[in-house]
Formats: structure tokens, sequence, C-alpha cells
């Protein structure tokens, strides 16, 4: 019998979603694990680390992303339950303010921070990446096309 | 260039003409122009039908406070109802009609409601249809009601956006801009918002000198360098409410929006601090017949005049009961109109000497007691104010203007929507707001200095508030000349003559008498009974002259009168800028299965089942969907089927103490359950109702795995939190939702073995994996689990894996299947087979009553020996009732006939009535009993069924009849789970 194909919301949507001065991107983050009881000592909303990064989630909970193999603790991989979409250029923040209420300037998405917050209706950890005009958001893989439809739209409407 | 048009000055585009159309008649303006501004020009008197009588009504204001010229509006495929002229911007192929006038406002055959006017009182419909209003609502609807709503679809779309800053200035006028010049100066992030065209408020047609500049150019200037500073100056933009944490609504009209997106756009705002900088709106005076075209306020003569170089009229009487009408007087004989100024007061004031010196006419203690003209003003009467009569009239004058200036009235709307009544002012004879939220800071000024100075004064309030200092100076302008009082004068007191009082909703001075004759002494009430500053003006010119004529016929004061609570919006709200994105494919989220493209090319249908897109069942061609659903229910009986179940919910717990915090929540014991096995267990709330039920799987000593059904997953985690964080902090257990990382695919059906034992290392065997446990391993060499569990009643098996191979492994499973001519089946066929069975579906078959007992789950009350969630109230006597309903079965005695879910089960009483005993909450077609079957909950049930009683189903008048057995009408035994 072949082997199974693995499929990502990367992989099946390769094209960026693009208006003037705003590009919307799935990407691949590397594996990603939800760590409990094992995790570093995270303040709330932390993001912490470089390539390998963490986020905070909950009282002891936190994602962990682009690690190359599990770290210790209570950890489940959701490598595949996220999908992870790269929002940038200038109009980046206006396109944040559109799908949430936080303030993309603010202290919530400063460089050292994840949020977590409803955006296009829908659950999403959020952080800023990639200089002054990236910005990184995870949803759950079952609203990417959801999220995509939305983007899909709210590009055009930015000015 | 009409002869109204004045030929230089205003702020609007000469080189720009642009053709509309009023009601089919072509005509023209320019850029710059609003509709009303416009109509002016070209001489248009009656733009508007009156709402309740069909009065002919003309323009009376220049903005938002206008309460006449309600139009619709069409603009390529958008139409827009119930616009305000004065606030539609003129563009090319701009068609407008005036509302509530049939064929036209001009000739508007429901003119004669008008000669019927003393038989329809404030309370007519109240009193005069009390008995027999559901015989007459449709035809008075038809009449009431203003505007046409497009029947088509709205083309564009709606953005929205949501913003955050320390200081959010409400109006750009003098006062906001002072205001947020200042704040801006301490370094803090300032939105100003604005409801004009352009920034600068009154500046724009009020003489005024700040800072050595024209009011205008310091306002272009003040603004230019906002921008520069980093300041969001946002024009042609309202801030409609106050809401709680200092958010505001914000609607946003932009100039050029992109291509296929409407200029509506709604912000949600939040500010540390506002200042509320509205402005004023000006009253009008109450006299007989002042709501004939021609009578329009002062300062919108004004308006019009300077900012869109239109003279009102050829000869006008101004008619003032204060100082600022003068400037109006002098601006208009300037224009070339004949003026005579008819002031209330019994002196002259200094003011009125200008005037003079200009050779006007200035009259003191001179009151307009009517006016004359068909379609118009075309002659007023002038005479003393205390005039009782008509005929006390002194002096008659050829006029086709009236400018009325009865005082100001701050506009208090924002302030008040925040919770705070406006406070009564009688120096200023005007309600103002200087009881405020803490976050807000109220503008009040009688002029342009005091506007400056207030408005400074509040930007450098709301920089302290925040701990910041302002080192700028207030802008500096001439000390303004004292002015003399107002005098305030509520209406002429000439009986008999009908004298406006609200021109939106047609109240008049003796509606609100008579009001308070009938005792309705509540300003409240008031307001109800008269409808007096209701509906979409919210009372903006009417409320103040109200609120004094109640207080004159009640023999009280204003301050204890009070004022009515201003309702957000302060303007109308396109109901598409609240939508925003939300409708259509964007209406709410939807989520997708990892195989959701492999549904898609089976030609599933696709139905929303808790936020998720999921097949409902897969119909082939010439096929229904009940046909469907019942070929696939006999293909899993039969074969084996496949069904996609990756969105019931996935919890991984773990922790040492997973084993003790869950049988803590879970009603049904799980803490002696064994590594490799799954129990079925049900979650409950506080209050003892079934809130959930799922399996729950022991993978390891600490470590669980949850189902929680599809749409309850989020709820049972957040319960599990809930607890564990406010409950039982102490106890070492760690929840993660997993839901989306997996898809699960369940085969069922007597051949699901032989179709699944090629794919896994994972012994098979009944003895190795019996039903009810579950094991992990390989799946076609991917790390997954299989997990012997069913909601169908025959040998099942849910098999996982990540879900980036969920998508590989459906079409594998189906390919591998072929030989046993494997069946795909829908949510609708599960919900079928699972009724075959009688097991429950929660919120289908239960609801916000159900207790375990109720669905013959009251054995773990009584064997578990610890604490768990709910326990207590399936104690309390309540839940013993012996009269509770009771989940049954229902064998209907026609099996051709599949009642309604729904049907009540009836008993009969006494009196011949009918009382429910319970009703049917799932019923099908069985395909494996060849009938229909029902499940119910009904009261005492189970007593029902075990004596095989025949029921009563009552169903929109029609009664059949059904016996009532237990809840399981196939395989009784469970035989086929473990053959």
């Amino acid at each position: 019998m072949p082997d199974l194909t693995h499929r990502s919301p990367a992989a099946d949507h390769p094209d960026p979603i693009a208006a003037a001065r705003v590009t919307v991107r799935l990407i691949d983050p590397g594996r990603l694990f939800m760590v409990s009881d094992g995790r570093p000592d995270l303040a709330p909303n932390e993001r912490r680390g470089g390539r390998e990064y963490w986020l905070w989630l909950a009282p002891d909970r936190a994602l962990l992303v682009g690690a190359a193999a599990p770290p210790a603790g209570f950890v489940s991989e959701v490598s595949d339950g996220l999908a992870t979409f790269a929002i940038g250029g200038k109009l980046a923040a206006a396109l944040i303010a559109m799908g949430c209420t936080l303030d993309p300037d603010g202290a919530a998405l400063a460089p050292e921070r994840c949020a977590q917050t409803a955006f296009a209706g829908v659950r999403a950890i959020l952080h800023r990446d990639g200089g002054a005009d990236g910005f990184r958001l995870f949803a759950e893989r079952s609203f990417a096309p959801w999220l995509i439809a939305w983007f899909g739209q709210a590009v055009s409407a930015l000015r | 260039m009409t002869a109204r048009r004045l030929a230089a000055g205003g702020r609007i585009d000469r080189t720009r003409s642009l053709a509309f159309t009023w009601d089919g008649v072509p005509l023209s303006g320019f850029a710059g122009d609003t509709v009303a501004s416009a109509l002016l020009a070209a001489g248009v008197r009656v733009v508007g039908r009156s709402f309740k009588y069909h009065r002919p009504r003309g323009l009376f204001g220049a903005w938002t406070e206008e309460p006449n010229a309600i139009v619709d509006v069409t603009l390529g495929e958008v139409e827009e109802p119930d616009a305000r002229a004065t606030v539609v911007e003129l563009c090319a192929g701009v068609a407008a009609r005036g509302v509530n006038g049939r064929p036209s406002v001009a000739r508007d055959a429901y003119g004669v409601l008008d000669l019927a006017h003393r038989f329809l009182p404030a309370g007519f419909y109240y009193k005069t249809f009390l008995r027999d209003w559901p015989r007459r609502e449709a035809r008075i609807r038809a009449m009431a009601g203003l505007g046409r709503v497009a029947g088509t679809p709205d083309p564009r779309r709606f953005a929205s956006r949501s913003a955050q800053c320390d200081v959010l200035v409400v109006g750009a006028g003098p006062a906001g801009l002072a205001a947020a010049r200042a704040a801006a100066a301490s370094g803090l992030s300032v939105i100003v918002a604005d409801d004009r065209f352009i920034p600068g408020g009154s500046l724009h047609w009020r003489a005024a000198t700040i800072d050595e500049q024209a009011g205008a150019d310091w306002a272009a200037a003040t603004v230019a360098a906002l921008a520069a500073q980093g300041v969001r100056v946002m024009a042609r933009t309202t801030v409609f409410g106050a809401y709680d944490h200092g958010a505001y609504g914000v609607l946003e009209r932009a100039a050029d929006p992109p291509a296929g997106w409407a200029a509506e756009r709604l912000w949600t705002v939040r500010a540390r601090r506002t200042v509320l900088a509205p402005g004023a709106i000006e009253r009008p005076l109450v006299f007989p017949d002042n709501d004939r075209p021609g009578v329009m306020s002062a300062d919108a003569v004004l308006h019009y005049l300077r900012v869109y170089a239109v003279r009102a009229g050829e000869s006008a009487v101004v008619a003032t009961n204060n100082d600022s009408a003068y400037e109006v007087a002098l601006a208009l004989h300037a224009a070339g109109t004949a003026v005579i100024v008819a002031d209330l007061r019994p002196a002259l004031p200094e003011a009125a000497r200008a005037a003079t010196a200009a050779g006007l006419r200035v009259m003191a203690n001179t009151a307009v007691l009517g006016t004359i003209g068909r379609n118009g003003v075309r002659l007023v009467d002038l005479g003393p104010p205390d005039a009782t009569s008509a005929r006390a009239a002194t002096m008659r004058v050829a006029a086709d203007l009236v400018a009325v200036a009865g005082g100001w009235s701050p506009t208090v709307h924002l302030a008040s929507q925040s919770g705070f009544r406006p406070r009564w002012d009688a120096a200023r004879t005007a309600f103002v707001a200087d009881t405020l939220r803490g976050d807000q800071h109220f503008i009040d000024a009688a002029d342009i200095a005091g506007a400056l100075e207030a408005g400074h004064a509040a930007g450098v309030a709301a920089a302290g508030a925040l701990g910041r200092t302002v080192a700028l100076a207030a802008p500096r302008t001439p000390p303004p000349a004292a002015a003399a009082p107002l005098r305030a004068l509520w209406r002429v007191p000439i009986r008999g003559a009908r004298q406006w009082v609200d021109l939106q909703n047609d109240v008049t001075a003796d509606d609100i008498a008579l009001a308070a004759r009938e005792n309705y002494a509540s300003v409240e009430h008031l307001k109800r009974y008269t409808t007096l500053g209701m509906a979409t003006d919210q009372g903006k010119t009417s409320n103040v002259n109200g609120l004094a004529l109640l207080a004159e016929a009640t023999l009280r004061t204003i301050p204890e009168v009070g004022t009515t609570t201003f309702r957000p919006p302060y303007t109308p709200v396109t109901l598409g800028a609240v939508a925003g994105l939300r409708h259509g494919r964007l209406y709410a989220p939807w989520r997708q299965l990892p195989a959701h493209a492999e549904h898609a090319a089976l030609a599933a249908e696709m139905r929303e089942y808790g936020g998720w897109m999921r097949p409902a069942c897969y119909r082939r061609a010439g096929e229904d969907a009940a046909a469907a659903v019942q070929r696939e229910a006999a293909a899993v009986r039969g074969g084996v089927g496949l069904f996609d179940a990756s969105s019931l919910g996935k919890i991984a717990v773990a922790g040492p103490d997973a084993a003790t915090f869950l049988n803590l929540m879970y009603y049904n014991e799980v803490a002696t359950l064994k590594p490799g096995r799954i129990r079925y267990a049900l979650l409950l709330q506080e209050t003892g109702v079934v809130y959930d039920d799922g399996v729950v799987a022991r993978l390891a000593p600490e470590r669980y795995l949850l189902s929680p059904s599809s749409s309850h997953t989020q709820g049972v985690l957040a319960m599990l939190e809930r607890w564990h964080q406010t409950e039982w902090p102490q106890l070492r257990v760690a929840f993660h939702d997993i839901t989306a990382a997996w898809a699960t695919f369940v085969l069922a059906g007597p051949a699901a073995r032989a179709v699944l034992a090629p794919f896994t290392d994972i012994p098979l065997a009944d003895d190795a994996l019996p039903h009810m446990a579950v094991a992990e391993g390989r799946i076609r060499g991917i790390a997954g689990r299989i997990a012997r569990v069913s909601f169908s009643g025959e040998r099942s098996y849910e098999v996982s894996v990540p879900a980036g191979y969920g998508l590989a492994l459906w079409q594998a499973l189906l390919a591998a299947g072929a030989p046993h001519e494997i069946t795909p089946y829908g949510v609708e066929t599960s919900s079928l087979l699972r009724a075959e069975k009688g097991y429950i579906l929660i919120g289908t078959d239960t609801d916000g009553m159900t207790l375990p007992d109720d669905i013959g789950m009251a054995a773990s009350l009584r064997s578990k020996s610890v604490d768990f969630v709910g326990r207590r109230s399936l104690l309390m006597p309540e839940a013993r009732r012996p009269d509770r309903r009771q989940f049954v079965g229902l064998l209907p005695a026609d099996p051709a006939t599949v009642p309604a879910v729904g049907a009540h089960a009836i008993e009969r009483t006494a009196d011949g009535g009918l009382r429910s005993l319970g009703w049917v909450t799932s019923a099908f077609h069985s395909p494996a009993l060849g009938r229909s079957i029902a499940l119910g909950m009904v009261q005492r049930g189970r007593a029902l069924a075990a004596a095989g009683a025949v029921v009563e189903l009552y169903h929109l008048g029609r009664i059949t009849r059904a016996r009532v057995c237990a809840p399981v009408f196939f395989d009784p035994t469970g035989e086929r789970l473990r053959a």
C-alpha cells in the first residue's frame, strides 16, 4: 500500500493574498507543540525565543513554535492543528485593526508579547513578526478556508 | 446660475457643475453643494411632507439637525432611503426624491389629511383604534412610515475597523481643534472626528479672527499642523454613540472609498479620555404656522449663504430672541436680501446698533404672529409677543423667508448616552452636560472666544489626567462684545392656531397641552404619547421647546420636568455599515473538515452543524436527501460505512491528578477506568442538568482523551479550566484542545474490521481491542489511534491520524472498502442510526431541564462514592419528582407516518381540554425496522413504556397515536456491537 500524503494549509494555498501594500500568506512555521508542566516560566502573554520560540497561552499552557523535537512535560503536538498566516506590508496594521479590536501599535502586540483574540470572528493567537510591518497569526486549521475568504475581501478595503 | 446663487463666495467649485434630478426634474448644482443647498439655490421650496398631516415642508436646517428634508437618494445601483438632504453631498447623476408624498411632495394627494387635523390629535391612534386595531393595522401601516427601501441587494461591501487613542476629540469646530491642539502638544495619541465635509465647524460661516487669521484659515492651518504631528483628523465622520469603557461608535463616510466598497465605514474607537466638542443646535421659535416652507433656522440661513453662496430668500424677516441673529441679518442684507428684524426682547440690544446703522429696520418687542402662503411663506404677520389673537398683528409684511433664532441647545447627546442627565442652566436657557463620566470633558461655550478657551482647557485637562503637561498657549481671539440676555418665549399665547414644536414628528404646542391635560405629565410619557423627540431626529431642534411647554402646562419648572434620555445613534447609521463584512459567505465563521475536498468531490450535501460544514448525506443522481439517508443507513447495517467524525471534540487531559480531577467533573465514575479502555460519561452543570455527553478514553494512567460533542468542545474546555482554576487549583492536571490537529473517521458495519485490518499494526482481534477499548499505533505508518466505540450500534472503529493525513486516509479507506461496497454516510444518517439504537443526542433529545435519571442514567448517583459537579442538585426534591419527563421510544400506530418533531404527547383533562405530557424529540423512518420510529420526553414515560401504553400525539391540530416503549428499537442486546 502506498504511503499517505501529507497536506498542510500552506501547501494547499501557496498563492499569497495581496493588495497594494499588504500581503497575507500561509506559511509553515515548523512543528508546533502545546506544552504544560514543563514549559519555561513565562509571564502572561509573553513571547520568548528566537527561531524556536514560546508563546504563553494560559496558566500552565504554552505553545512552542518551530521546535525540532517535543520538549519535556505534558506535550501535545498540534503541528497539523493550526494554520499560520504571515501578514506584512505597510497596511498590515490596518488589516489587523479590521479583524480584531487590539491596537496593532499597542502594548498587546509589542515585540516580546503575544495575544489571544477573536480575529474575524475566530479564535487566534497573534504576535508581531519580521520587523515593524509584520504580524503572525495562528488559527485552528479548520478555520483556514474561512480566514482566506475573509482576508481576500478585507485586503481590498484597505486604504 | 439662479437668482438665489451668489456670483462669488462660498466653498463651492463653480467650475464643476453637477446635474441631478429632484422628483424626476433635472436640476444642477456645483461640486461642494449638498442636495439641500442645490435645491435651495434652484428655488425648490417644498422638500418633504410632514409625517402625520402631510403638510408641505421646506428646509429648516443646514446639517444633521434638519427635521424636514428626508429624501430617498439613488446613485447608480445604490439606493439610500431616508437620507437628510442637508448632509448628502451632491454628485453628478444623483436622483433625489422627497418622501411621504404621492405622486410627489409638491403635489401630495394625502395633503387632504391636514384638513382633518382637528380629528387627529395626539394619541389619535390609541384612542380610535383601541378595539379594532388588528383590522385597521394593514391599511394604516401602508400609509405610515417614511421612505422606500430598495428591493435589490446593495452591491457595495462595507468595511469596519477598530482604533485606539489616548484622547478622542468629538467635533472639529473651534473648541475641538483647540482641545486637539493642546492634547497633541502633550505627546498623546489623538483622534479628531467631525461629521462635516471639512473641519472647522462654524468657523466656515461665523466670522472670527483667531491668532490673527480668519477663522477658516486658522482651522485649516491647525488641521495641517495636527496631521503633521500624527493626529488622525477624520472629516465626514460622526461619533454616533457613546458606550462603556470609553468605546465610541464612529461612522466614517469616505470621500473616495476603494472600488466596490461603500463610503460608510464603521469604527469602534476606544479612548482613554474624550473631549466632547459637538457644538450647539439653534432652536426654532414657536409661533402660528411656523412650519411653512421658508421658515428656517437663522444659523442655517447664514450657513447656506457663506458655505454654499445661496440666499435663502429675496425678502426676509429675521425673528430672534437673542443676539446671534444680528450677524445673519447683516449678512443677508449685504447679499441683497431685504431684511426686517423682529426682536422679542422689550428693548433693542447693543448688537442691534450695527444693523440699524446699516439701514435695516429693527423692531423690539416684536414676535411673528403668523405666516401666510400655500406652499411657502408669502406674508408674515408681526405684533406684540403677548398677543392672544392673530388680530393683534400690527404689521403684515411680504417676505419669502423667516429666519428664526430661538437660542442654542448644546448637543448633549453623547454625554446623555453615557448615562448622565443634562442639567438645566437657566442663565443660558439650555440643558448643559456638566455632570460627566470620569473620562469625558464636555465643552459648552456661548461664543467662539469661549469655545477656544474651554477647548484648550479641556485638552490640557485630558492631558493632565493622563499625566502629561501642555506647553502651549490657548489660541487668541479678540474679546467678544457683551451679549444681552435671551428672552425665552416658548410659544405665542394665541389659541387655536397650530404652533409646531417637533417638525419631524408633527407635534404642536397644543398636542403637548393636550397630553398634559390627559395627565401624561412625565416627560417620558409625553414622548411616547405625542412622539415628541423620537425617531431619527432625537429631538435635535424640538427637545427644549417641548419640555418648556410641558413645564408651563403642568405649572412646573423645566428642571422639574427634566429631559428624556437621548439614545444612540445620534444620526442614522446604515445597516450595511453595522453588518460590515458579515454578510453572504462571510456572514458567520464556518469550519471545514480536513477531507472537505473529498466530500465536495462526492457531491455531499454540506450543511452547517455547530459551525462546522459537514456532509448531511451523499446524494446520488436522482436521489433526494431522505432517500440518500435511507440508503446510507441500510448500507452501514448491511456492510460498511465511512463517516467523517473529525469535528468531534478532542481534549487531551494529563497530569498526576488527572483521574481525580475528571472524577470530580464527570457524573460517571472515570477514575477506575483501566488504561486502554473507554467509558461513556455525562458532564452535568451545577444544576444537575446534562450539559454534554461523550466518551472518556484513558490512554495511560495519567493521560486521558475526552471526546465532547462537536459544538460543545469549547464549552467543555472552559468548564474544565474554570473548575480547575477556581475550585481545585491544587490538583496537577492540564488540558489541551487538540480537536483541529486530528482527522477522525468512523468505519461502521459488519465489514468494518475487514476494511481496516490492512491499514494498521494495532491488533484488531476482539480480545485485543474489544468494544470500548482504545489503542495507539501506526495507521499506514503514521502515528495514530483507533478507538472502538459505536454511535450506530454496529461494530465500529474510530480511526484518528494527524489532520494533514486526513484527506489521504479518507481516499485510501474508500478505495480499500470498494470490494465491500463501502458507503460514505453523513450526519443525518448517523442521527438515524443512533435513533434506531435509542442513543440520545444532547440538545436534541435533551434540553435545559434534563437530568441524568430522566434519560435512564440513575446508576452513577447511587453507586459513585465521590462528589461530582451537579450531585447536590440531583438530591433536591425537584430532581426526585415522580412525574418528571422521561426518555422513551414511541412507535406510531401508523408505521408509514413519521410524527413531527415537537409534536406533543397529550392527555385529556376533565374539562375536555388537552394537557401536554411531553413531546417528540427525534423521529425517522427506520430502514432496519421498515417503519417509523420516534424518541421523546414524556411524563412518567418509563411507567407508560412498561405498561405498553398508547398516547395521543398532537401536532398543528392533528392527533395521531403511538405506543410508548423503551428507547431502543434495534438490537436491544447489543450483539452487533461485539459480533
